[in-house]
């Protein structure tokens, strides 16, 4: 499973390090988003972490009509928000969470006086006995609810509040059950997605041509600018099974697409566009507005030698090969290269280049290089390679072993983390 | 509401994309959209008159107006060549421009934003939805030359069409929302399937030797290929299930069922999608069927028709059959397993033969009833047990 440890520089687990780590900002980020927390929460759960969020539920005393206390009490956390070592987060529906080490002196003086002031002047809009307004959780044991209470800051809990509550105090271990995303989550989701910043979760690699000369060096070809999928699922839902509703996870991965080719299609982005990019589209992608404008505003010099390459699912363009058709004819209208994503090298001779007609083969490795046997039986079924020399990517490449491989089958063209160690390294 | 903008003093020439001349059901939203974009930009690099029309609210085609002829000319070419082959040849159309009231151009409309609220309450109207409004019961014929015609299976599965007709427009137009519905109510056919008296009313009595074609998205197929059982679903019909997956299935990270007793088949091999793949590539060989679908594009196709003869004709099943060309390229690819809308009248026909209440109903009524998954589908027919099972010559396939 993989999830996000964010952008968390003390946490010593990476398990999602695929490529080179974006930094968003130079100085810290002056609050903590939502999806950085659950990293947070998350990252202390993988690595044993032992920390403490402290939760104020002001959501639940907005009921009564008591703003001059909740002034007060935002007052109270105003040392935490000062403080270096400690995080704190605004969730939309008004609660707020402060991350610190265990036994970190100003949270527990913080709670110790928001304490003293819910009890001075408890009010008449108390909610249930049982739901506190304010808590202070230890992690990695009470992530679960850290968690829960950020789902539903985030209005992603389509429980009631009641009910909320009692999963608040029955999520006591980690991990949490995960259940399967539905429709109402998706929706929420979505609307979720629009304050998300994308920048923790931007992967980028370099796809490079790396010719089997001894000493020759990584030449950089496209870079690839990637969202993950899983990632933001895991930080945005944390307790949802995206696996479960595979087209519902689709119909979010189009989301994040627009959400990418928005933020690209911003006028500081355009700018900063030197190198030539590849950009992984699930295929209605390339037909819907989002694109359409960052293809209208895309660097004519670029555009002129072939500077943007869409990677289109293999699994998309056989699920609607009309679809396919139309937007690879398109993208090529527009100057654009064509590379077709396959999860297996079983799938290069189903779809052969003179019918399928992509530019770019990009096929994802193993960590380990297939039985060479298996791989030439893949490859060369009868007379006619289905792979052409300089058309095919080795992607996911981790071990100089897989280089070799693909050097035997043709391939020149790889990208992975091995490529980038390479490249950093000269 | 088209405005007056300013006055074009010289004749020039503009450039449509006839989107509304298409055949039906060929235009989709996103080839308007990538219409609209094209133009855009060519009007943004011509320059000067060059401007886009403004559409009506009707859907009106997208058109560049304003440009000199040669242009237009390439245009229209560039055009052609991208909606020829994805909608219908000849729909581009070079228009002299009279001088008269200018269009002014306006910035294309952003897509509506999705509808969330119906998004948020899709998965209630889904389980609200009896399972017999979208699904249909097939009748597949084995049609072998010289030989009487033959049962050779039936086929059970969410039908799109119904599916999309049951949801509204908005979860219709998103492939994912629609495909999403098919999951989970695949997934309530393969439970009914399991429950024998579940499916004797899906099925209408209709159960024989021949195989059960059970048309699943991927996730229901592994749901349905995991349950125990000696045939895989609870002591399953006679003839034994064949699970038949969408294509795609084998491009997922999940792969294709393991299947077990149960035999597995590849749907939806359309002209569009031979036109993609190579049916004899080795990754098939894992699906026992394939089936393919009838159109007239498909009998064009050489190079697949070439690589289909390669494969075992006794693999591959043609379904969507609408008349008689479909059944004639079928024999001559050696395929002797049909489906379609004729083969459902050339059985109701068959039906109206032994049928002592014939007079009372018409063949298309024959037909309809004998797709339908419940009672009320078939109600109007007055002897049941013929409409469940058709009369055939002696000579049935054998079980799978």
């Amino acid at each position: 499973m993989t999830l996000a440890a964010g952008a968390d520089p003390e946490s010593p687990a990476q398990p999602f390090d695929d490529g080179p780590r974006v930094v968003s900002a130079v100085l810290p980020p002056p609050r903590l988003e939502a999806v950085e927390l659950v990293a947070l929460v998350r990252g202390a759960v993988a690595a044993g972490v032992a920390r403490q969020a402290l939760l104020l539920r002001l959501s639940a005393l907005r009921r009564g009509r008591h703003a001059p206390r909740d002034r007060l009490l935002r007052e109270a956390l105003a040392p935490l928000r000062r403080h270096p070592r400690i995080r704190v987060c605004d969730l939309p529906n008004g609660d707020v969470v402060a991350l610190g080490a265990l036994h970190a002196p100003q949270l527990e003086t913080a709670h110790h006086v928001l304490r003293t002031m819910l009890d001075e002047a408890p009010g008449p809009d108390e909610p249930a006995p049982g739901a506190p307004l304010l808590r202070l959780h230890r992690l990695p044991e009470e992530a679960a609810a850290v968690l829960a209470a950020v789902e539903e800051g985030l209005g992603l809990s389509a429980a009631a509040p009641g009910a909320a509550d009692a999963a608040l105090r029955a999520a006591a271990t980690v991990p949490a059950a995960r259940r399967p995303l539905d429709s109402a989550t998706l929706a929420a989701a979505e609307r979720a997605l629009a304050m998300v910043d994308l920048a923790p979760f931007l992967r980028r690699q370099t796809i490079c041509r790396l010719a089997p000369d001894p000493g020759a060096a990584p030449e950089p070809l496209w870079e690839e600018r990637r969202v993950s999928l899983p990632e933001v699922g895991a930080a945005l839902l944390p307790r949802t099974d995206l696996a479960a509703a595979p087209r519902l996870a689709h119909r979010l991965r189009r989301a994040l697409d627009r959400r990418l080719l928005t933020e690209l299609a911003r006028p500081e982005e355009l700018r900063d566009l030197r190198r030539p990019l590849l950009l992984p589209l699930a295929l209605e992608s390339v037909t819907a507005e989002a694109f359409l404008r960052f293809d209208a505003l895309f660097p004519s010099d670029l555009r002129a030698g072939g500077g943007l390459a869409v990677a289109l699912p293999a699994e998309d363009a056989l699920r609607d090969p009309p679809g396919y058709a139309f937007a690879r004819d398109f993208l090529r209208l527009r100057g654009h290269r064509v590379v077709l994503d396959l999860p297996d090298l079983a799938l290069a001779a189903l779809l052969p280049p003179p019918r399928a007609r992509f530019d770019l083969l990009r096929l994802a490795a193993g960590s380990a290089p297939p039985a060479a046997g298996r791989a030439a039986a893949v490859l060369r079924p009868g007379a006619a390679p289905p792979i052409e020399p300089g058309r095919a990517v080795l992607a996911g490449v981790e071990r100089p072993s897989t280089v070799a491989w693909g050097w035997e089958m043709g391939i020149t063209l790889f990208q992975g983390r091995l490529i980038e160690r390479r490249r950093i390294g000269r | 509401m088209p405005a007056a903008g300013g006055r074009c003093g010289r004749e020039t020439t503009g450039v449509a994309l006839n989107l509304s001349a298409a055949p039906a059901g060929a235009v989709r939203a996103a080839h308007r959209r990538v219409a609209r974009a094209l133009l855009a930009a060519e009007a943004r690099r011509l320059g000067g008159a060059a401007r886009l029309a403004e559409e009506d609210a009707a859907g009106g085609d997208p058109a560049l107006l304003g440009v000199p002829e040669g242009e237009a000319r390439r245009v229209a070419a560039l055009l052609e060549r991208l909606f020829g082959p994805a909608v219908a040849p000849g729909l581009t159309e070079i228009r002299r421009e009279p001088d008269g009231p200018d269009l002014v151009f306006r910035a294309p409309r952003p897509d509506p934003e999705p509808q969330r609220r119906a998004l948020a309450g899709l998965d209630g109207r889904i389980a609200a939805l009896p399972l017999s409004r979208v699904l249909r019961r097939e009748t597949l014929l084995r049609l072998r030359p010289g030989e009487p015609p033959a049962l050779a299976g039936l086929r059970l599965g969410v039908e799109t069409e119904a599916l999309a007709a049951a949801l509204g427009p908005d979860a219709a137009e998103d492939a994912d929302l629609l495909g999403h519905a098919e999951e989970r109510l695949a997934l309530r056919l393969v439970s009914a399937v399991a429950d024998p008296a579940e499916r004797r009313a899906l099925l209408g009595g209709a159960e024989s030797a021949a195989p059960l074609f059970l048309a699943l998205p991927p996730d229901a197929a592994r749901e349905a290929a995991a349950r125990p059982g000696g045939s895989g679903l609870g002591g399953g019909p006679p003839g034994g299930i064949v699970l038949m997956l969408p294509l795609a299935a084998i491009a997922e990270r999940a792969g294709l069922p393991a299947a077990g007793p149960l035999a597995i088949a590849l749907d939806g091999l359309d002209a569009e999608t031979l036109g993609l793949i190579a049916p004899d590539a080795g990754v098939l060989a894992a699906a026992d069927r394939l089936a393919l679908r009838w159109s007239p594009r498909l009998a064009e196709d050489r190079a697949a028709a070439a690589a289909l003869r390669r494969l075992d004709p006794a693999r591959l099943l043609l379904l969507g059959c609408d008349g008689t060309e479909a059944l004639d390229w079928g024999a001559a690819q050696g395929i002797e397993r049909f489906g379609g809308p004729w083969v459902g009248r050339m059985l109701a026909a068959a039906r109206r033969l032994a049928c002592r209440h014939a007079a009372a109903c018409v063949l298309a009524d024959c037909a309809a009833r004998a797709s339908a998954t419940d009672a009320a589908g078939r109600a109007g027919c007055a002897d049941l047990r013929l409409l469940a099972a058709t009369p055939l010559p002696p000579g049935g396939d054998p079980p799978a």
